[in-house]
């Protein structure tokens, strides 16, 4: 745990508004990455964002560092925060459900052929075929894609084990090239 | 890198998000300080009002385990007392006004008057004159049972005086004479006119119910006719 970490973690504690607005400024972006992915509109992700910080101030007596790091901390109250606004607001999403099991009977080969041509056309298919992912598989690749957060800190932020967090991202990639191979035909 | 065309697709889509808008953290603290003071707030209330809710049960205690107030100028026994101390005035008063001697010698006197002018009349018919013996002697025996049962009254009446103390009466049980009328609608009638009413009433109800019976006969009538 780096200085900066310790200080914001006491400052916090002591519910000091100058050290609040210190975390602000360092954790704030990184918070807003993780409820944005999650609650696309702005004004919703704002509200979140809100509730997120809101929730860290009033519960920092809560966090222990053995645990997880502040900023997985951070990492699980936004994902949680978000997961129960989605929920809540039970929002129409539109996303690939695969129910016929079709994705899982890909194999490694297969996937790894698609996913793995080095071309900007693989890589917009791939946007495309993101979009059309859950809105928490979503979160879980761009956590270990993007953030390369580790399956340990996955697992705890999704309040999860980390085999099955491997499990989820292994259906989550055949999943893509399932959404890739029909957006191609 | 395993899986570089992800990591590249994801690296734009997050490029592509919408920014953190810039007044945000600022809004965030207003709302946090607003939060602060509301709770502090609250954290007031919440110490006042246990001692608020004390201090209501407390006096809903004490008013259960208060004595009711006692008026001094009337109780039961003083009313009790008056009552009776009215009830021997009167009875002092009636023996004022009715003499017994008095009241005895005066029958006594007007019967013998009557009798003596009955005597005058009919002194010459001489068989009356036994009757007016007899007469004479009833209206002495007649005089002397009213003394008797006079004396006899006044002897209760002594008795009574004698044994209520001037200062001390006996209690007794109060009965309707003692309680004053305050109604006004029991002034309208007497005793002897609402015992008519009700047996008014009752004969009433008693015609009612004939008459009912008779139609209910008529009508059984008519129904089997028409059978």
């Amino acid at each position: 745990m780096t200085e900066t970490e310790i200080h914001i973690i006491e400052g916090l504690r002591q519910q000091s508004p100058k050290v609040q607005q210190e975390a602000l400024e360092q954790y704030g972006n990184y918070v807003w990455a993780q409820v944005v992915r999650l609650v696309t509109s702005v004004e919703d992700a704002e509200e979140v964002y809100q509730d997120v910080f809101v929730k860290v101030f009033g519960n920092i007596k809560m966090y222990d560092e053995e645990r997880s790091s502040f900023r997985t901390w951070l990492s699980r109250i936004a994902y949680n925060e978000s997961i129960t606004f989605l929920r809540r607001k039970r929002q129409a999403i539109i996303y690939f459900e695969d129910n016929e099991g079709q994705a899982d009977a890909l194999s490694e080969a297969e996937v790894e052929e698609t996913l793995g041509h080095g071309n900007e056309e693989t890589v917009q298919l791939i946007r495309a075929a993101i979009r059309h992912l859950p809105p928490d598989e979503q979160a879980i690749i761009t956590m270990f894609y993007y953030d390369e957060m580790s399956l340990k800190e996955i697992a705890y932020v999704t309040e999860t084990i980390p085999t099955t967090v491997a499990s989820k991202l292994s259906r989550t990639r055949k999943k893509l090239c399932k959404i890739i191979k029909m957006l191609q035909s | 890198m395993k899986d570089q065309n992800i990591r590249n697709a994801l690296h734009q889509e997050e490029q592509n998000r919408p920014p953190m808008p810039a007044d945000l953290n600022a809004r965030l603290m207003q709302r946090v300080e607003k939060e602060v003071n509301s709770k502090a707030e609250r954290k007031h209330t919440r110490i006042v009002w246990p001692w608020i809710a004390a201090a209501c049960v407390a006096g809903v205690i004490m008013m259960f385990l208060m004595p009711p107030k006692i008026d001094n100028t009337v109780s039961d026994e003083t009313s009790i007392a008056k009552v009776e101390k009215d009830s021997v005035k009167q009875q002092i008063e009636i023996l004022q006004i009715e003499e017994p001697q008095t009241l005895i010698a005066n029958v006594a006197k007007e019967r013998m008057n009557e009798l003596k002018i009955a005597k005058a009349k009919t002194a010459k018919e001489s068989d009356t004159s036994n009757l007016i013996a007899m007469t004479e002697k009833d209206i002495e025996t007649t005089a002397e049972e009213v003394i008797a049962t006079d004396s006899n009254t006044h002897r209760a009446k002594e008795t009574t005086y004698d044994n209520c103390p001037s200062a001390e009466p006996q209690p007794r049980m109060l009965t309707e004479r003692d309680i004053p009328i305050t109604r006004p609608e029991n002034y309208k009638y007497t005793k002897e006119e609402i015992a008519l009413m009700k047996k008014q009433a009752n004969e009433a109800y008693l015609k009612w119910v004939e008459l009912e019976i008779e139609i209910s006969k008529y009508n059984l009538e008519n129904t089997a006719e028409n059978r």
